[in-house]
């Protein structure tokens, strides 16, 4: 097959640029798997018509291209009677034949595709309910940037700092934050959206926001698994005096645990302590995290249950998680 | 059968015209954009820059697109909101391309629209744009020599000067420098006729 053809007819025969330059890929003889992704194959596997899967496949018979059945058929009744993709002329249906090894190929790398389109047709439609089509496409745009940037950040993040920090406070509460706390100028870049007045403010966020996970390659909604995030805010508790009266509020995934929060204050409580002066190398504090079953009522907390079975075991609200903490002081060569 | 195709092919149409959405979004093309027009996916509104070294180089239009229920079985209806001084755009923004109507393909997308505009506005030759974008026929045209043939390498310039949707234009086309000077006055006349009457 050459690039130039003397009489100049079969100008879609000629190579392309990448298939000039391209080197010849070795025969795979062995046991080599090959991987290729969903993405790369979608452009094969498409119907240029719908821009879907090709759904009964029908071959043009003299150009080879692929299209749906029902996509073909509706462009040769309502348009030119050529090949959309090269204007090849089509007569009619007698032009195309059916393709079943193409289907079968299909079925073969998307077996649940039944499965697929109705979470598609649930997506599109809860989408459509919501909000306009346009809009909600370019929440969905929005989403996957987050996701995108959020994974940027949280690398750049030492693994300590990760918890209650992934979302920053909302101006607002910082604003009042620095407002009515005058006590605290000298830590005005903690931004965990802790709170050192003592009127608790709301967490302005609302709860259980799904979130785009981490693998933002997969460019369709139905690979967004949400991940739920569990809001919660942290009193000292009331039956314990404690020098610390600070409320904090959080944000974190549902499946952190008591324990993981239990280490986050006391690295976080002690980073605070240190910029105010007020901690001692000597001295370690470890917390302990409790939850209200009642009035006056309060439950140690196991280390090794989640957020999210907290939420379902104790609290059952529908408003931000409230724990309490109590800190104990703990001498560095005291063995504990 | 009837009762479930209705929403079938407007949910086709709702899923095409996402997908074009998501494409030109992902991965923008050169010198063009489109977007929903509002909170609807059936009007859009594309931009387009005129191409470097062109009369058109520095200059923006904007467009509407009007997509018919039978898209993209059927073209959408595409007319230049920017007053366009060009042969082939009437004085209304209609705009004289083959592929918006006889040369229609269901392959042809919001995206290849607009680079086919863009070219009709450089006068660039059809085949350079991978042949299937034939620029230059009216229905009454057809038979001309120019029209059904892709993959011709004919020197003619794009616009069709014989039958012109813009007269003035057509007769200016030959001398691009003029051309220019008068596009120019029209741009920034209709520009700020526009600008004006949005405020």
């Amino acid at each position: 097959m050459t690039a130039m053809d003397p009489l100049g007819a079969a100008r879609t025969w000629d190579l392309s640029l990448y298939e000039m330059n391209r080197t010849p890929q070795e025969v795979c003889t062995d046991s080599t798997e090959i991987a290729v992704s969903q993405r790369s194959l979608h452009s094969e596997l498409m119907c240029p018509i719908c821009l879907d899967i090709l759904k009964t496949t029908m071959t043009t018979k003299e150009c080879l291209h692929r299209f749906c059945q029902d996509c073909i058929i509706t462009a040769l009744r309502s348009g030119n009677k050529e090949c959309p993709t090269c204007r090849k002329k089509l007569v009619s249906k007698r032009s195309l034949r059916a393709d079943p090894n193409f289907d079968a190929l299909i079925a073969k790398i998307y077996p649940s595709r039944d499965e697929y389109e109705h979470y598609q047709e649930r997506v599109l439609a809860k989408l459509n309910k919501t909000c306009g089509q346009a809009f909600a496409s370019s929440i969905e745009e929005g989403l996957k940037a987050q996701a995108l940037s959020r994974k940027m950040t949280n690398r750049k993040r030492p693994t300590g700092e990760r918890l209650g920090e992934g979302d920053e406070p909302s101006a607002s509460s910082q604003t009042s934050q620095a407002a009515n706390s005058p006590q605290n100028q000298n830590d005005g870049s903690v931004s965990d959206g802790s709170s050192r007045s003592s009127t608790p403010q709301p967490p302005l966020r609302k709860k259980g926001r799904a979130v785009a996970p981490d693998d933002t390659d997969e460019s369709s909604t139905d690979n967004v698994v949400t991940v739920n995030e569990v809001e919660l805010v942290a009193k000292p508790h009331p039956h314990e005096a404690s020098q610390d009266s600070q409320i904090r509020y959080m944000k974190t995934t549902a499946n952190a645990t008591a324990e993981h929060l239990a280490a986050y204050f006391a690295t976080r409580f002690d980073i605070d302590w240190s910029e105010r002066g007020q901690s001692s190398d000597s001295e370690k504090v470890s917390y302990t995290l409790y939850v209200s079953t009642g009035p006056q009522s309060y439950l140690a907390l196991p280390g090794n249950i989640t957020l999210e079975q907290i939420n379902d075991k104790y609290w059952k609200q529908n408003r931000p998680l409230e724990l309490f903490y109590v800190a104990k002081r703990v001498r560095e060569d005291d063995p504990k | 059968m009837s009762t479930e195709s209705k929403p079938r092919a407007s949910q086709a149409l709702a899923k095409r015209l996402q997908d074009e959405l998501m494409a030109l979004t992902m991965n923008p093309e050169v010198g063009v954009s489109a977007f929903p027009d509002g909170d609807t996916l059936y009007r859009w509104v594309g931009t387009i820059e005129g191409p470097i070294n062109t009369a058109y180089d520095g200059l923006t239009y904007k467009l509407t697109f009007v997509f018919p229920s039978d898209y993209p079985f059927k073209p959408p209806t595409v007319m230049f909101r920017t007053p366009c001084f060009h042969p082939n755009v009437s004085k209304t923004g209609g705009i004289c391309l083959d592929i918006l109507s006889s040369k229609w393909s269901a392959m042809l997308d919001i995206r290849t629209i607009l680079i086919s505009i863009r070219s009709l506005l450089a006068g660039e030759n059809s085949q350079l744009s991978g042949g299937i974008f034939t620029l230059n026929d009216e229905p009454a045209n057809l038979e001309s020599k120019n029209t059904r043939n892709p993959i011709t390498f004919s020197n003619s310039p794009d616009p069709n000067i014989n039958s012109p949707l813009n007269t003035t234009a057509a007769t200016l086309w030959a001398d691009q420098k003029e051309f220019r000077k008068v596009l120019l006055e029209e741009y920034n006349r209709d520009v700020r006729k526009v600008t004006d009457g949005n405020s």
